[in-house]
């Protein structure tokens, strides 16, 4: 992955995280355990530091592990990890929706963002539709927020976080990646650089689409079913690659139970990396590993099995019509 | 990276204890009756959510105060497809019979019959049946004072008797155990069912958590001596794949053994215990069909925006994986 | 009863103040959160009281709150169990009597059980007369009352308070649960069905001989498959407390009923508790053995899946038990073709069971009927469609290494575990890896060499990570026994390889192997075979790789010589440590303070 000097050492700059407590609220994370409120508040002074010099168009170099989808399935993300190898020794690339829908949003996130201050040049992060204030009241990350921590700080400073998130990222200037898709209103990667993009995800425009689009066997743009961003069809997104030359646009946002789908003649990728999603969907997961020679290759992975995911009787369950 | 490897130690021996330890409770009927706190709750949410209404479910309903009250946008919609359905039954039912009564199987913590009442409908009777430690619950929210006033919409003033059944003129509450036809059987004869009346009987989510066996006997038992009557069995559907797999195996984990779901494997099979049962005349039809098909679209457009589900497929899985089964002894009308 | 708290304030010990009208301003609050809040600091408030206004306040005040949420009155039940020294000790221990008998008659299950289990707690505070005054009078009102809960609730305090009290009162209480076990509501039933065995306990030998085994039996036959099942332990545990010759004329015919019940849930139960059941029976004769198999062999046969599986996860523990005399014939003769028969279950989780005990019976009939009638069992289990099944065999294969003799293994065996080295689940092949250093035990240099070290080849590359790791552990293990010579002919050449492989990952697979082969063979190998494959990653393009090598010399330091630490590993570290990366510069510094360079 490309190395910036200025990011690389998370002791420099204002907000003060010793490594050390660092490595210590990883520990603590891994073991699904939350941090305190007031660490909580530096991880994520910090995070914003060091988010906020990252482009709109993150520019990231081969090898790296790609990762869908996660939404707070903290032991799938651990079944993840056994599977890709822990950070820092694989580089990691998460196309967003790291929480809501699962039972461990809080730890989920926040793992995933101590392992971006800890190693900010090993693990890159984008944003999801589900980075956002709004969805996060319905789909559950504020309310495991305010009952994890008695309030809603955690949240507010989470969607702080959110907020300074790249939207995309380009792999050897050959992948582009993005949580949802193309949008009718950027032609090009440059169009994208130009997004102010440090806001709550808008209902239209531009950075809404990145974040909520889908491909769909068609040609042109389509009015999406999720009533925001647009299904785009297979000769936007080869006409996208063409102006950007990029081969292929990966990206992650829609459940696919083998883990990955090719669109449009391998131009267009959905990777998913939830298991199981929401714990009843029962499909696979998968990660997409590039080598340094821009080589792709597959790991597919089930849900962790039952004991791997702490005390039973602790466990939500999901919902069901009973 | 030292101890990756060490992870996945032993995780066979943690399923086989769980599963151990579900089926020693399999036995206590209590998980089964818990279904009812969660469902009340469901319908809570969803109320307050605006996706349908239901002046009384308040009055039934309390929040463990370390339970968000939360469920996501699909089991909400869900339960909205659920209950306009049977009400759609209901009312169609009622239409061509205002002597009608109506008898609820498992109903928990079910405001039907107020709703009923307030809506001014005609019917002869509501009689509801739940295990006795449910109906003992149900009648102490009923007989609490409160707003609104679930008391004065009785025929004649409640008269309770053990704790557990209720006796109110045009609405009956006992405690049964209904996979025991006798025990159900002397039960509807306090609450003075009428037999030759024609009957609507519900059942939602009942049948799943009995044997076959001891459902074809309730089927059975209940065909045989109601003269007229249309049994609405609201449960899971086309359950022999992943999904249904996995469904069993969470609801293991709260102790709900599905004993009864052989049958709810696909609509062949839900019609053919229901023919074997004596109903001449069965319908079977998926909660997504319902869902697409049968129900006010305005409504369903309108409900679908108050939380704007984005992820159709989560919603469409779900209600293809439940349904309803109509068995009647008229011929229905096929809408 | 706000009129008899006043409002005054108290003082407690440490000095901070707590107004009495707080609290029941609090209990009384709309917000259910904070009514659990002052329930849980209930003991706080009582302290702040004192003792004597604990008593003729605060609970009459509990005892007419009752009527609240259920999360609330769990709580208070629970604090209520231990109050006993904030109301004054066992002189006042009964004042908490009236509070908890109001809430083990309350509808949820979970309250209940609660206040029984305090109540048991605080009945053996009491005096005994205080028991006889107090105690009883409310046992007696709860077996009696009108409502099931309260019946219920009653079940579960005779145990308590039967040996303590008078002969008189003992008939009593004796007649009362006769009624509770004949009560109409089945859940009652149920109740006096599930303490029937600690009742038992301390019943006199002839009072259960003579009274008990009445009501007893009237459960065993009970309509309800949910009292009958209770009676299993019932059963079990009235043979450890009744005369041999009483136990085979009244308890063994009920258990026989049990065994052969039409609920299969009594069924299950039975399976579940049959090693106990086998040792409540205790006959050592051959008749009686004959007779435990056949019920033991019924289960496992039984039509229900559930029932299946719960006699065959016990088949082990039955089989130990069985006396030496008869158990080798028992097992071929009986219990042996059964297992054949569930071998093909159609039920997964009933061979799952099978293969997680089935290992353990190897150990127990020794190595001839192992090799003659078990293998075949373990070999079809190894190739079973259900990956559980192949994961149990596999990860207890171990139990059987010592009677198995080596040419078995290799010829009946091994073919089936090469099949698992590819298998689909990773979790199986992660079973694998750690059993080679067994194998490798068992079977010899030469043969591991030629038939499985090429399967602990094709895992440094596998798809999984986990799998990789484990893999340089076990070929850490193998050159610990095998020695460095054997490592040097076999393992470097492919850790050169991965080495120059094109995906980091197995360039830092190769690493790891490495530093485990250091740890293996000491100074002198490291130096020749290990260090110069470091020194060329310390190099390399991608910066995990080469920070990884910073991390790895910390271990392979501390194997060297003092000398080869400078001249070698010092300059590398040195090197890393002016790197671009951050990572790297950062791990350098942490081996350099790690290994004082």
């Amino acid at each position: 992955m490309d190395t910036m000097a200025s990011q690389s050492d998370p002791t420099a700059g204002a907000s003060e995280v010793s490594l050390n407590d660092l490595d210590k609220q990883i520990e603590t994370l891994m073991r699904c355990e939350t941090i305190s409120e007031a660490e909580v508040k530096g991880l994520c002074a910090k995070a914003k530091e060091i988010l906020i010099q990252e482009g709109n168009v993150q520019i990231i170099n081969t090898p790296v592990t790609i990762c869908g989808d996660i939404h707070g399935q903290f032991y799938d993300l651990m079944e993840l990890f056994r599977v890709g190898g822990k950070i820092p020794y694989t580089n990691y690339l998460f196309l967003g929706d790291f929480v809501d829908r699962g039972h461990y949003s809080v730890e989920t996130f926040l793992l995933l963002l101590a392992l971006k201050v800890r190693y900010p040049d090993r693990m890159m992060l984008i944003r999801g539709n589900h980075e956002s204030r709004q969805i996060t009241q319905v789909y559950g990350f504020y309310d495991e927020c305010v009952r994890k921590y008695g309030n809603a700080t955690v949240w507010k400073c989470c969607t702080d976080v959110f907020d300074c998130l790249p939207l995309s990222a380009v792999i050897d200037g050959r992948i582009f990646c993005v949580h949802g898709g193309l949008s009718p209103s950027i032609q090009t990667l440059d169009e994208i650089r130009a997004i102010e993009r440090k806001q709550e995800v808008p209902h239209d425009g531009a950075m809404c689409d990145l974040l909520w689009s889908d491909p769909e066997d068609t040609i042109g743009w389509g009015m999406s079913p999720r009533g925001a961003g647009y299904l785009f069809g297979s000769d936007v997104a080869k006409q996208f690659c063409e102006s950007n030359n990029v081969d292929l646009i990966c990206r992650a946002h829609q459940l696919v139970m083998e883990g990955f789908k090719w669109h449009f003649n391998e131009t267009v990728l959905t990777v998913w990396s939830a298991p199981n999603y929401c714990y009843r969907c029962g499909n696979v997961a998968a990660i997409l590993e590039l080598d340094e020679n821009g080589n792709k290759d597959f790991s597919i992975f089930e849900a962790a099995p039952q004991e791997n995911r702490g005390a039973p009787a602790k466990k939500p369950l999901p919902d069901y019509f009973l | 990276m030292e101890t990756e490897a060490d992870f996945g130690e032993n995780h066979f021996g943690g399923e086989v204890s769980l599963r151990r330890r579900t089926n020693s409770t399999c036995t206590d009927d209590y998980n089964v009756q818990r279904t009812n706190d969660d469902a009340t709750q469901c319908k809570y949410v969803a109320v307050q959510m605006h996706y349908f209404e239901d002046p009384f479910i308040h009055r039934f309903f309390f929040n463990t105060p370390d339970t968000p009250l939360r469920r996501d946008p699909e089991i909400s919609i869900g339960y909205w497809a659920r209950i306009s359905a049977i009400n759609k039954y209901v009312d169609d039912f009622l239409l061509a019979h205002p002597d009608g009564q109506i008898l609820n199987l498992g109903c928990g913590f079910d405001t039907l019959f107020w709703r009923l009442k307030a809506l001014g409908k005609v019917f002869s009777k509501v009689i509801e049946v739940d295990f006795s430690s449910v109906t003992a619950r149900k009648i102490r929210q009923i007989l609490k004072p409160g707003k609104p006033n679930l008391v004065e919409l009785f025929s004649q003033p409640p008269q309770e008797v053990q704790h557990c059944d209720l006796h109110c003129g045009d609405y009956e509450l006992v405690g049964a155990d209904i996979r025991q036809w006798n025990e159900l059987k002397e039960k509807l004869d306090c609450a003075k069912v009428d037999f030759t009346l024609p009957t609507m009987v519900i059942t939602e989510c009942v049948l799943v958590y009995m044997s076959e066996d001891q459902s074809a006997s309730l089927l059975a038992n209940l065909r045989n001596f109601f003269g007229k009557i249309v049994l609405i069995n609201y449960e899971q559907l086309n359950t022999n794949d992943t999904f249904g797999k996995v469904m069993q195996e969470n609801l293991a984990q709260r102790g709900l053994n599905l004993s009864g779901l052989a049958p709810c494997e696909s609509g062949e099979k839900q019609k053919a215990r229901f023919e074997a049962a004596g109903f001449p005349h069965v319908q079977v039809l998926d909660m997504s069909t319902i869902y697409k098909t049968q129900l006010d679209q305005t409504e369903r457009k309108r409900i679908e925006a108050i939380e704007h589900l984005d992820e159709m497929e989560l919603l469409y899985q779900l209600l293809q994986h439940y349904g309803i089964v109509i068995g009647s002894t008229e011929p229905l009308t096929s809408n | 009863m706000a009129a008899v708290m006043d409002t005054n304030v108290e003082e407690t010990e440490n000095g901070s103040l707590y107004p009495i009208a707080v609290l029941i301003d609090e209990l009384r609050n709309e917000d259910v959160q904070l009514r659990l809040n002052s329930i849980r600091k209930l003991s706080t408030i009582a302290l702040a009281l004192g003792v004597e206004r604990t008593r003729n306040e605060l609970i009459h005040f509990l005892t007419d709150t009752i009527y609240d949420e259920d999360e609330v009155l769990l709580v208070l039940a629970e604090q209520l169990g231990n109050f006993t020294p904030l109301v004054g000790g066992a002189d006042f221990v009964h004042c908490l009597l009236p509070p908890l008998e109001n809430l083990a008659t309350v509808e949820e299950t979970v309250v209940r059980d609660k206040a029984v289990e305090s109540l048991r707690k605080i009945a053996e505070k009491h005096s005994s007369a205080a028991l006889e005054e107090h105690f009883i009078p409310m046992v007696k009102r709860l077996a009696t009352g009108d409502w099931f809960t309260s019946r219920s609730s009653a079940c579960g305090l005779f145990s308590v308070c039967y040996p303590r009290v008078g002969p008189a009162v003992k008939a009593e209480l004796r007649n009362m649960y006769r009624q509770l076990c004949r009560d109409d509501t089945p859940m009652v039933r149920r109740a006096a069905a599930a303490k029937m065995g600690e009742f038992a306990k301390v019943l006199e030998k002839d009072a259960i001989v003579e009274e008990y085994n009445q009501m007893f039996l009237d459960l065993v036959i009970d309509e309800q498959d949910s009292v009958r099942l209770l009676m299993v332990e019932a059963c079990i545990a009235m043979s450890s407390v009744i005369p041999k010759a009483d136990m085979v004329k009244h308890v063994k015919p009920a258990l026989v009923a049990l065994i052969e019940d039409k609920s299969w849930r009594v069924r299950y139960m039975v399976a579940e508790k049959f090693v106990e059941l086998q040792n409540a029976l205790g006959g050592m004769d051959e008749s009686t053995v004959n007779e435990l198999v056949g019920y033991f062999t019924n289960l496992l046969k039984d039509a229900e899946g559930e029932v299946r599986g719960a006699a065959a996860q016990r088949i082990e523990g039955f089989c130990k038990t069985l006396p030496e005399a008869f158990r080798e014939q028992a097992i071929i003769n009986h219990i042996l073709p059964v297992i054949k028969e569930l071998v093909s279950d159609q039920n997964q989780h009933v061979k799952g069971e099978l293969a997680s005990v089935i290992m353990g019976l190897g150990p127990i009939v020794g190595k001839q009927v192992t090799e003659t009638h078990l293998l075949p069992i373990y070999t079809a289990m190894l190739r079973d469609s259900t990956a559980e099944v192949r994961l149990n065999i596999i990860s207890s294969l171990e139990k059987v290494s010592d009677v198995i003799g080596a040419s078995m293994m290799r010829d009946e065996v091994l073919p089936a575990v090469i099949e698992l080295g590819e298998d689909g689940k990773w979790r199986v092949r992660l079973a694998l890896v750690t059993l080679m250093p067994l194998l490798a035990q068992q079977l010899g240099r030469e043969f591991f060499d030629e038939k499985l070290l090429p399967l602990c080849m094709t895992w440094l590359t596998d798809h999984v990570h986990a799998i990789r790791e484990a893999a340089t552990n076990t070929l850490k293990q193998l050159t610990q026994k095998f020695g460095g010579e054997w490592a040097t002919r076999t393992l470097v050449p492919k850790a050169v390889q991965l080495s120059k492989d094109n995906n980091y990952l197995h360039r830092q697979t190769a690493l790891s192997m490495l530093t485990g082969l250091s740890e293996a063979v000491g100074n002198d190998q490291t130096v020749a075979d290990v260090l110069p494959i470091v020194k060329q990653l310390a190099n390399d393009n991608v910066p995990n790789v080469r920070f990884n090598v910073a991390k790895s010399l910390v271990r392979i330091g501390k194997i060297v010589s003092p000398s080869v630490l400078q001249s070698e590993i010092k300059p590398i570290l040195s090197q890393l440590g002016g790197d671009t990366d951050f990572d790297v510069r950062y791990f350098a510094d942490e081996a350099r303070t790690a290994l004082n360079l």
